[in-house]
């Protein structure tokens, strides 16, 4: 269990990479989470725990296209890793587990 | 605001991330732009960048140069210790540079702070006022009323809580405890009335409620070093005191207060009481008569302006009515240019230029001079310290270099110069704290104060540190950025290092040289007052005078002494009188009208004198028109001797023979003299008349005695035969009209020592600089000199950028020290002209001063073997 470390905002991201697959560059993965999960992200809390899940192993990354409306500056897309859909998969597998154990009779509230 | 950002997040962030995240929000930023407005789109940017500065994105350097820091600092204090050590003759131009003008600037600051401490101990200090009338017509304000004032302002203004009157009384001289015969003589006593201690509460060490115990008549308060004088050892309380030698009617000591402080404008060692006093009857609802300071204690909260505005009813009800009840001939006229107001106490010592109370005061101009003084000369050394610290930049060359070679960055060389100039100006700062500690006590006996370092205050620690941080950000900074710019390349190329740095070290010798001629220009220009002032013609002679105190217990024997002491060898003339020309003598102020005249003229104000006939040639005082006083002449009781100011005040063409009247008494003119200048040479000269009349308690000797010691103890043995009961005292006029202009001998003397100090500090810069310079040149010297230069060529090479810099730097200080220098002699009535002399002398000085500076380094490099500069490579 210990194997895979994966907080809970780094796990929304991932999960993000994973659904914008060939898109997920910065501003993008920050949009879909605000969508998706109506709250505001800030550029460095999300940076943070890219570089940190990239230091981990879950994530890959490439340079992109140059556009103009980033000031000459590239896109960074991620994917995610072998390693990443693992902790991915434990990480739910666990959830899972745990939502089995509950007995029914304590979620009739 | 955006770029600033920006900066931040470049410098703070991690390279490899650096370029997606800017993209990122860069494409945010202009998002947001293109919905809200700049202010909100900024905002919003701000917070991004805020959000962004988290350890995982930052420069993985930021954080361990701060672990590298410390090793750093160490090397930093390591070299600059170094530096110092191996360079002692510079290291020590440059401390001493720095100490001294701290020195100075702190031992003036010390002595602002005092003057500016005036008054600042009473614990009513914000509630007490004192009255004064300001002369709208003549300009000048008055501080002495009529005695009814005082309970008047009481009884009629409910905003006053107190009032009370203060007169210092120096007809109280001769004052002994009943017990003893000896008389003490004393200069500080005062009367007072009871309600003046409620005022100023004072501290009382015995007594309890020393104002009740006042209210009793004959009672007397006493400094509680007078008590231990008076009654060493034994308490003071109850005892009698007999003054001016009165058995009859002793005083009885009912209270002994503390010493008043250094700092306060009121200095009395005895306060009599005035209840039950009255110097003639009737005098306590006079109106009539200016004679004494009232002091007033307003109640809490009610603010000077307020009741400043009600005092003209003062004016209108008790003035004007004396006025009238006098028959003046227009009480209305003299009653409005009179403008009654209260004067905050902390403002009476250094804001009373424009008042006549015989009072010590301090000058407010001459705290600003010595202020801004303070900050040129903190100035000067500071740009010394600068121009110092440049001209060794070639030394530290190679240092740099290979430091740069190593990696250093620019801040780390900025931070190593800083540290240097840190350590400077610690060391800098410890010794001019102690010269300014050493030298405080000779300062304070040269302007007559004693002036207290302030060591035990507390926040003495932090404005010390905070010093410490100032000076050497200020002094390091700009050596830090040019040599820190410096790239290992140019610097290989060695000295020829650009125009800028030129400019500035010449500018900033010109700025140090403008501030020492300027200096020495207001120093000629005040020797020369204080000279003219000493040798101006003053209507009498002062040599040669000898003046006793305190003749008056000769009592019916003064004539019998008088005639004893004119028989003795080496005295020309004997007079006896309490009015002489020097400070320390009475004086008496009244009106004066050609008869007839009164009523009609506004009257002449002039001091009137009682003398006896021999005081004219006693002072050697010369007669213009008419004759002097005659011995043995009934008629002359009545006969007036005027000086030829008040002849010409009173616009008579022929005042002669004429007779004046103070509106009491006339007389009859008979002689005009030569004005007499009996007060500081700052004012015109006062009109005054003599009369014949019987002042028993001076008496001036004239001698012409080549041994005038062996003279004083023949008078002295004769005054033992007369009085063995009182000390024999007597002083020499021409030192006591020395006394009197003593202040503008101290301005003098204290310029002096500023512009000395300033140019000692200019010129150790000038040394250090010319010394560098000969130093960088001395390869080009040798070859000229193989080539046929001789000695006066390479000095002339060698100084001829400074000359032309103090040139400047003088034509520019000539202007100044005019301004400055019509300034201070502004305040002086008889003034001495300032041509260009002075300022040539002062240019001369300077550029004398830099030669003799600069001479010694050019003749050094002018006198050295051109081998020993040229061989090595």
């Amino acid at each position: 269990m210990k194997k895979y470390q994966l907080g809970e905002f780094e796990e929304i991201v991932l999960l993000t990479v994973g659904v914008l697959y060939d898109e997920a560059y910065g501003v993008a993965i920050k949009k879909e989470i605000e969508n998706q999960l109506s709250r505001s992200v800030s550029v460095g809390a999300l940076q943070s725990a890219l570089r940190r899940m990239e230091t981990k192993g879950y994530l890959n990354s490439r340079t992109g296209e140059v556009t103009s409306d980033r000031g000459g500056r590239p896109k960074r897309y991620f994917q995610i890793t072998a390693q990443g859909k693992e902790a991915l998969i434990s990480k739910r597998e666990i959830r899972l587990t745990l939502w089995n154990q509950i007995p029914k009779i304590a979620l009739e509230i | 605001m955006k770029k600033i950002l920006d900066r931040i997040f470049k410098w703070f962030c991690n390279p490899d991330y650096y370029d997606d995240i800017r993209g990122d929000l860069e494409e945010l930023y202009k998002e947001k732009q293109q919905n809200s407005a700049k202010f909100h789109a900024n905002l919003y940017y701000l917070k991004e960048i805020l959000l962004l500065l988290r350890m995982s994105l930052a420069r993985p350097t930021l954080f361990q140069a701060l672990v590298n820091q410390q090793v750093l600092l160490h090397s930093n204090f390591k070299t600059a210790f170094r530096y110092m050590w191996e360079n002692k003759a510079f290291s020590f131009i440059k401390l001493s540079g720095l100490s001294l003008g701290i020195a100075a600037t702190l031992v003036l600051s010390i002595y602002i702070q005092q003057q500016l401490s005036f008054d600042d101990f009473y614990p009513n200090k914000d509630r007490i006022y004192r009255v004064k009338a300001n002369y709208l017509k003549e300009g000048f304000a008055g501080v002495h009323f009529p005695a009814p004032l005082a309970p008047t302002l009481v009884k009629d203004f409910p905003e006053i809580e107190q009032a009370g009157r203060l007169i210092f009384a120096s007809w109280l001289k001769q004052f002994r405890p009943i017990t003893q015969t000896q008389n003490f003589y004393e200069s500080k006593a005062a009367m007072v009335d009871p309600e003046l201690l409620d005022i100023l509460d004072l501290i009382i060490i015995e007594g309890g409620d020393v104002a009740k115990s006042l209210k009793e008549p004959r009672t007397v308060l006493i400094s509680h070093t007078k008590a231990r004088k008076f009654f060493s050892g034994t308490s003071p309380m109850g005892k009698l005191l007999v003054i001016n030698n009165d058995t009859e009617n002793p005083y009885q000591v009912v209270g002994v207060f503390k010493d008043f402080p250094p700092n306060s404008h009121i200095q009395l060692d005895f306060m009599v009481t005035m209840s039950g006093v009255e110097f003639w009857p009737g005098e306590k609802t006079y109106w009539g008569a200016n004679m004494y300071s009232v002091y007033a204690l307003l109640r809490e909260g009610v603010s000077s302006e307020s009741v400043n505005k009600k005092l003209g009813s003062i004016i209108e009800n008790y003035f004007l009515q004396s006025f009238k009840e006098r028959e003046f001939a227009n009480p209305e006229e003299i009653a409005n240019n009179i403008e009654l107001g209260l004067q905050p106490l902390q403002e009476i010592y250094l804001g009373s230029s424009e008042i006549r109370d015989k009072l010590k005061h301090g000058d407010q101009s001459l705290l600003w001079l010595f202020g801004i003084s303070a900050i040129l000369i903190v100035m000067i050394a500071i740009i010394n310290f600068i121009n110092l610290s440049i001209a060794r930049y070639s030394i530290r060359l190679k240092e740099l270099s290979m430091r740069k070679i190593l990696g250093a960055t620019r801040g780390q060389l900025i931070q190593q110069f800083l540290i240097e100039s840190l350590l400077y100006s610690f060391l800098a700062v410890l010794l001019g704290l102690t010269i300014a500690y050493l030298a405080l006590p000779y300062f304070g006996e040269l302007i007559g104060q004693s002036l207290i370092f302030p060591i035990s205050i507390l926040w003495g620690i932090p404005i010390f540190f905070l010093a410490i941080l100032v000076l050497g950000i200020s002094t390091g900074t700009y050596p830090a950025i040019f040599l820190s710019n410096l790239t290992p390349r140019s610097q290989n190329l060695t000295a020829r290092k650009g125009n800028n740095v030129q400019l500035f070290q010449r500018s900033l010798v010109i700025f140090q040289f403008i501030i020492s001629a300027t200096l020495i220009i207001c120093t000629i220009a005040v020797l020369k007052q204080t000279q003219f002032i000493l040798d101006k013609d003053i209507g009498f002679d002062k040599d040669q005078i000898v003046v006793l105190k305190g003749t008056n217990s000769l009592g019916a024997k003064l004539h019998a002494f008088q005639e004893e002491i004119e028989k003795l060898a080496g005295v020309k003339e004997v007079s006896v009188s309490d009015y002489l020309p020097v400070e320390g003598s009475q004086r008496y102020m009244d009106s004066f009208w050609e008869k007839g005249k009164e009523g009609v003229e506004a009257g002449v104000n002039a001091q009137i004198w009682q003398v006896d006939q021999n005081y004219l040639n006693t002072l050697g005082i010369n007669i213009i028109q008419g004759r002097n006083f005659a011995k043995n002449l009934n008629s002359d009781s009545t006969a007036i001797i005027i000086s030829s100011a008040l002849a010409e005040k009173l616009n008579s063409t022929d005042v002669l023979g004429g007779l004046i009247t103070n509106k009491e008494k006339s007389w009859r003119v008979i002689g005009v003299i030569d004005d007499i200048h009996f007060e500081s040479l700052k004012n015109n000269v006062t009109p005054l008349c003599l009369v014949l009349g019987e002042s028993p308690s001076m008496m001036a000797i004239k001698t012409h005695s080549s041994n005038p010691e062996k003279l004083i103890e023949t008078i002295e043995g004769k005054w033992a035969q007369f009085v063995p009961s009182d000390q024999f005292r007597y002083e020499f006029m021409d030192k006591s009209f020395e006394m009197m202009h003593k202040d503008v001998a101290k301005s003098g003397q204290l310029f002096n020592i500023f512009s000395i100090l300033a140019i000692i500090i200019a010129c150790l810069g000038l040394f250090g600089l010319s010394a560098f310079k000969a130093n960088q040149r001395e390869r080009e010297l040798g070859i000229r000199k193989v080539l046929g230069a001789n000695m006066s060529t390479i000095i002339y090479l060698l100084s001829k950028d400074y000359i032309f810099l103090i040139l400047i730097a003088n034509l520019i200080a000539v202007p100044l020290g005019w301004y400055i220098v019509s300034n201070i002699l502004g305040s002086f009535a008889y003034r001495v002209e300032i041509g260009w002399q002075t300022f040539a002398l002062a240019a001369c000085l300077t550029v004398g001063i830099a030669i003799g500076t600069i001479s010694y380094q050019s003749v050094k490099a002018a006198l050295k073997n051109p081998i020993d500069a040229i061989k090595e490579v």
